[in-house]
């Protein structure tokens, strides 16, 4: 069992985002995880990171709760997170970002350790080349990628992506599936997914959980999934880009 | 972040110079470095805490009013001898730091602001008290023997806290507060601890102010609540900081000797007006050129350097 | 014993009501333009020392300074307005930094301030010698000076509900206060309320630094010690909301008046802060508010 979310509920004055949800991942696997807007999908990853915390309901992650636990804990029990609008630290560098994860989610970590760790994902994503520019300068695609090596520096378990495919262009969007491929592949992780580019979602998720209104109303392979009356509906006639 | 090594040997010379020149100087020069020194290491330990986290505190003179007291009290009580008494002092102001941080590093932003401000009321409250439980006005302490040491202790000092600026900021304690600064939610998703280094920074940077207090009580000979916990001082420290650049080691060292110099200069020709023109003058900074002298210096030699096209 | 108990409660009443007038002003403040005016107590200072010369200069009522200090503090707080609060706006890019920056200007303003009345009037102790005589109500002693100010303080408290509720003015504050991008797609002319509101603002600082200069002795650090009182009093009630203020005010006065009946004068100021951190750790947005 790697993550557990049972009967979660989280309301913002008037409005349930989370009514009662719940899903469970047993294995590293790629789970998609769409909706509509305001479906609760990110909702959902900020409460599982501990951005929120829940009003009802149990979360476990590798058989313990962390139901409510402080957020910083749960990064580094295992747990990232990439933000739908990227957040990096835009007044220092690229490489400095980085670390900071790398530093803390994993105590023991000096500061020379750190700076390997950083070197080799900024590499990853692709982004050597600016590993000394200020953050605040990269364009939209590359503080996504950005976000998501920020995320891999702590080191999870669980990594949980919000809406990186969208508004990337074709290219981008290749290289962004394929870095995401790789990801699973080298480290073995358990990933959730949010993302509205559905053929990105068909070509990566072992499995996919369609929200809506914060519940759960399907669950299944993504090909069985796009068939699904119910899912059809909440999208009513929602295409699905090419990428 | 990374300075090169001429600023370096600037640096060193500038401190070799005042090292050479102090005993020979007039006690106008004299009485001027100490005050330099004295804001010098206002505004660099403010910048500490303050200027990496983002936390803006109005209330760094309540350290150095408490380190001030709780030396008077040591030499003129306890009879300990003056540079033990100040580091206690010094000491203590960490202490009450780290404790009533416990309580106001819980705080947003601007109620953090708020309680600083605060705080500083409460200690002027407490040391008037004692004044009244006493019958004296203020404390008087056995001066120290000469001018020249007072400047040169606060030499020491103002190298000690900016050397920990130094460290600081490329230790995890930088980092942790860079990146609480920039958005302390998203610092706590990458597994900041951001309590804990806030605490750690905030009593970090209250020791400095702390020693200054207890260095002052021995300078001046005589300490009285309203002058060791004067807001005036919090808002030299944050004032000086800003204006040379916040979050850098140098921007409170270049601030405050430029604005040190320019308020002398003032001084000996308008009398007290320089303190209206402060607050004039942080309208201006704050609104105008919030990263400071240094963050204006970079943008303009960045612009000028960088001919490239995006 | 009862008799002292109303004594005490009435001088509570009055020193909660001088209280609701500041931090009436201070809340207004913030909640039209997202201000934190930290200079507030500075300038209800200045208004008592005003009152205090036109009293030893020309010899005039401070009764009479009163509606003087609001024809000089209007105009005074729309060119604090134009000057500073506009640019605040206008560079900022969220509510955040408004209350931020306004934070830091506003301290500046302050120390401004009271460095300009320590320059031209010195730290020592000055008091308003007016009403001194004594009123009997059926056995309870009160000074002329606390009953005028409470009745001044409760008419001005009172005016000013009629305002917000009644005038023009006063709902399209209410308004701004409610939804600012709401209030300029209704045509309001926030700019100009602004200004107004931050020339009231003060001037119900002004009048509440009067009626506490009829009471108490001034100088000039006194400023900083009001507007810790304003701003613990508006945190205590709730940032944004009047009624809060008001509550919050009567609250604080009570306390503090029965708390120094107790424990002495001597320890007003930390009753005071300790009130404002329990607030800030229990509830940030005090009673009624709804927060930074």
């Amino acid at each position: 069992m790697i993550l557990e979310v049972k009967d979660a509920v989280k309301k913002f004055g008037g409005i349930l985002a989370l009514n009662k949800m719940s899903i469970s991942m047993d294995s590293a696997e790629i789970l998609g995880l769409v909706g509509p807007n305001g479906a609760g999908k990110t909702t959902l990853i900020n409460c599982i990171s501990g951005y929120y915390k829940l009003d009802s309901g149990v979360i476990r992650f590798m058989d313990k709760s962390i139901t409510n636990l402080p957020a910083h804990v749960i990064s580094r029990l295992g747990i990232a997170r990439t933000y739908q609008i990227p957040r990096p630290n835009p007044d220092i560098t690229v490489l400095d970002n980085v670390m900071i994860g790398a530093l803390f989610s994993q105590d023991q970590r000096n500061i020379r350790d750190a700076y390997v760790v950083a070197e080799g994902l900024v590499k990853l994503v692709g982004l050597s080349s600016k590993r000394e520019s200020l953050a605040k300068n990269l364009t939209l695609v590359e503080k996504k990628f950005l976000d998501l090596a920020r995320a891999l520096s702590t080191n999870p378990k669980l990594l949980m992506i919000d809406e990186l495919i969208a508004g990337l262009n074709p290219v981008e969007a290749e290289q962004a599936i394929n870095l995401i491929k790789k990801i699973r592949y080298d480290y073995d992780l358990a990933i959730i997914f949010i993302e509205h580019v559905m053929s990105a979602v068909m070509r990566l998720s072992d499995r996919v959980i369609v929200m809506h209104e914060g519940k759960k109303i399907a669950e299944g392979a993504a090909t069985d999934i796009t068939r699904d009356e119910k899912v059809v509906e909440v999208y009513l006639g929602r295409g699905y880009t090419h990428a | 972040m990374k300075s090169s090594i001429y600023s370096w040997i600037l640096a060193l010379g500038c401190i070799v110079l005042l090292v050479a020149i102090i005993p020979f100087s007039s006690g106008y020069i004299q009485t001027f470095i100490f005050n330099t020194l004295m804001f010098l290491i206002l505004a660099a330990s403010w910048n500490i805490f303050s200027g990496y986290s983002g936390y803006v505190s109005l209330g760094h003179v309540t350290f150095f009013g408490v380190g001030a007291y709780v030396a008077a009290f040591l030499i003129t009580k306890a009879g300990l001898a003056p540079p033990i008494s100040i580091i206690i002092g010094g000491l203590a102001a960490s202490a009450l730091a780290a404790s009533i941080g416990g309580v106001v590093l819980r705080l947003r932003g601007a109620y953090f602001s708020i309680a600083t401000f605060g705080l500083n009321e409460v200690f002027k409250t407490i040391a008037v008290n004692i004044q009244k439980a006493e019958g004296t006005l203020g404390i008087v302490v056995p001066p120290i023997p000469s001018r020249a040491l007072s400047c040169y202790i606060a030499l020491i000092i103002a190298l000690i806290t900016v050397l920990t600026t130094f460290f600081m900021e490329r230790s995890r304690i930088g980092y942790a507060l860079i990146s609480i600064r920039a958005d302390e939610k998203v610092a706590e998703g990458l597994g900041v601890n951001t309590f804990k280094y806030k605490l750690i920074a905030y009593a970090i940077g209250s020791f400095f102010p702390g020693l200054l207090g207890g260095l002052f009580a021995w300078h001046a000979a005589y300490i009285d609540p309203h002058s060791v916990f004067t807001p005036f001082y919090s808002f030299y420290s944050m004032i000086f900081s800003i204006f040379g650049g916040v979050g850098t080691v140098l921007g409170p060292v270049i601030g405050t000797t430029i604005l040190s110099i320019f308020q002398e200069l003032l001084w000996a020709r308008l009398s007290y007006l320089y303190l209206l023109i402060y607050g004039a003058a942080v309208a201006v900074i704050i609104l105008y050129m919030p990263k400071g002298l240094l963050g204006a210096v970079k943008y303009v030699s960045s612009t000028l350097l960088s001919k490239k096209v995006r | 014993m009862l008799l002292d108990i109303i004594q005490v409660l009435l001088f509570g009443l009055t020193i909660g009501a001088i209280y609701a007038l500041v931090a009436v002003g201070l809340n207004l403040i913030f909640g039209v333009m997202n201000v934190l005016n930290v200079a507030h107590g500075d300038i209800a200072m200045l208004g008592a020392y005003l009152t205090y010369w036109f009293l030893v200069l020309f010899n005039v009522n401070p009764l009479i300074s009163l509606p003087l200090i609001i024809a000089i503090f209007i105009p005074l707080g729309a060119a604090i307005y134009m000057l500073l609060i506009r640019k605040i706006i206008h560079i900022s890019s969220s509510v955040e930094e408004i209350i931020f920056s306004s934070l830091i200007v506003f301290f500046g303003l302050s120390t401004f301030i009271e460095s300009s009345a320590l320059l031209a009037w010195k730290a020592d102790f000055r008091s308003i010698i007016y009403f001194e005589g004594m009123i009997n109500l059926g056995g309870i002693l009160l000074s002329e000076k606390t009953f005028i100010a409470l009745l001044v303080a409760l008419i001005g408290v009172f005016s000013f509900e009629v305002f917000l509720t009644r005038t023009y003015i006063g709902k399209a504050i209410r308004a701004i206060s409610q939804n600012r991008v709401a209030a300029i797609l209704m045509g309001i002319p926030v700019d100009r309320i602004n200004m107004l509101s931050f020339g009231i603002g003060i001037s119900l600082a002004g009048v509440g630094g009067v009626l506490l200069a009829l009471i108490y002795p001034i100088y000039p650090a006194l400023g900083v010690t009001w507007t810790m009182r304003g701003l613990a009093v508006c945190i205590l009630g709730g940032l944004g909301s009047f009624t809060g203020a008001l509550t919050g005010a009567f609250v604080m006065g009570i306390v503090e008046s029965f708390g120094s009946y107790f424990i002495g004068t001597a320890w007003r100021d930390v009753i005071c802060y300790l009130m404002l951190l329990l607030v800030l750790v229990l509830k940030p947005s005090g009673m009624f508010g709804k927060g930074v």
